[in-house]
């Protein structure tokens, strides 16, 4: 861990704000005490006007607007219908090779959501959100070629919005990745904005 | 398989009915390889505040798309799908997916209609509600190419 050594911190509970010495900056701000993180959070969730404690964290703004790494995956066959098997879509266009040879596709293709199952690259300013419950907002799919069975696509993610709100589970930081997936020639295949909210 | 001059504006697509089980959630993690433990071990959803393991909010979507997709058929196009993950749902739970044409229009030399589409539990709720655009077919000029 860089710079270990302690320093003067201001306990981020504004009822508090004692002067305290650490070693660790918190990007969620500091406290001097467990008890000034629990009043703090408690002040946050009822908004009394005692928190401007914000949960968007430097790294989260840092990395808003950066693309991650590629990641190129190869669309298997059998990925498509063990994919196709959990979802219980028996549509012939993903597993009929003489069928989907006959349709307007040529070959088998991939579900919509297939594109799912395959991940982005890492990314080049890490960031997480400072909560660690998740749940899937939601997705905005747009499609633009076809995803065939053999093709390999390219995964690159950016995250492009994140918020903060309180809801029935409490403080809440929703992000917004879009996730673009681009084929071997170079197609756009498709693209997803997709919200995780954390809470 | 309908053709783009078939369809009217309110219209109904045929609703689909989708049975998520514990099985098919455990499937799901291991198709999608996301194996976040709120869909498949109780204790671990309710110690996270939740009343107990939910359906993936990707399964909910691979539903939605399915409702569109065995509408439109293989000549039919999905442009757009969006979906928006408002309330969870429970395996053992029936739920419905509906839509209903909301725009006719043509774009571009494109065939295109737009849809509200939703997913209803056993209770009524919407729960996930989406949109979607497709492209069709029409009876002016031939199909797609081979």
């Amino acid at each position: 861990m860089p710079n270990q050594r302690p320093k003067e911190f201001t306990c981020a509970n504004l009822r508090c704000g004692r002067s305290f010495v650490g070693v660790r900056t918190r990007e969620e701000g500091n406290y001097c005490s467990s008890r000034c993180r629990a009043v703090a959070w408690r002040d946050r969730r009822r908004g009394t006007g005692y928190s401007t404690l914000s949960l968007i964290t430097h790294s989260l703004r840092e990395a808003m607007g950066v693309p991650s790494e590629p990641l190129t995956h190869e669309v298997e066959r059998g990925a498509i219908v063990r994919f196709t098997d959990a979802i219980a879509d028996p549509n012939p266009l993903y597993r009929d090779e003489a069928y989907a040879r006959h349709s307007g596709y040529g070959g088998i293709i991939a579900p919509p959501t297939f594109l799912r199952t395959l991940q982005p690259g890492p990314p080049k300013i890490q960031w997480q959100s400072p909560l660690h419950n998740k749940l899937d907002g939601g997705s905005e799919w747009q499609y633009l070629e076809p995803l065939q069975a053999g093709d390999r696509i390219t995964v690159v993610e950016t995250l492009i919005d994140v918020k903060e709100r309180t809801g029935r589970l409490g403080p809440m930081v929703i992000l917004t990745r879009e996730l673009t997936y681009t084929n071997q020639l170079s197609q756009l295949v498709a693209t997803q904005r997709w919200t995780l909210i954390t809470y | 398989m309908p053709y783009w001059e078939d369809v009217e504006e309110g219209m109904s697509i045929p609703p689909l009915q989708k049975h998520p089980t514990t099985q098919m959630l455990v499937m799901y993690c291991g198709a999608s390889g996301d194996f976040y433990q709120i869909h498949y071990d109780s204790e671990f959803a309710k110690s996270r505040g939740l009343p107990g393991v939910v359906v993936q909010g990707g399964l909910k979507n691979a539903f939605l798309a399915q409702l569109v997709t065995d509408w439109i058929g293989d000549s039919g196009r999905l442009r757009k799908l969006s979906c928006q993950h408002r309330g969870m749902d429970f395996p053992g739970d029936t739920l419905h997916c509906k839509g209903v044409v909301t725009r006719v229009y043509k774009e571009e030399a494109r065939f295109l209609v737009d849809c509200e589409v939703w997913l209803e539990n056993g209770r009524g709720e919407k729960t996930t509600p989406g949109a979607a655009t497709v492209e069709l077919p029409s009876k002016s000029t031939p199909p797609h190419p081979g």
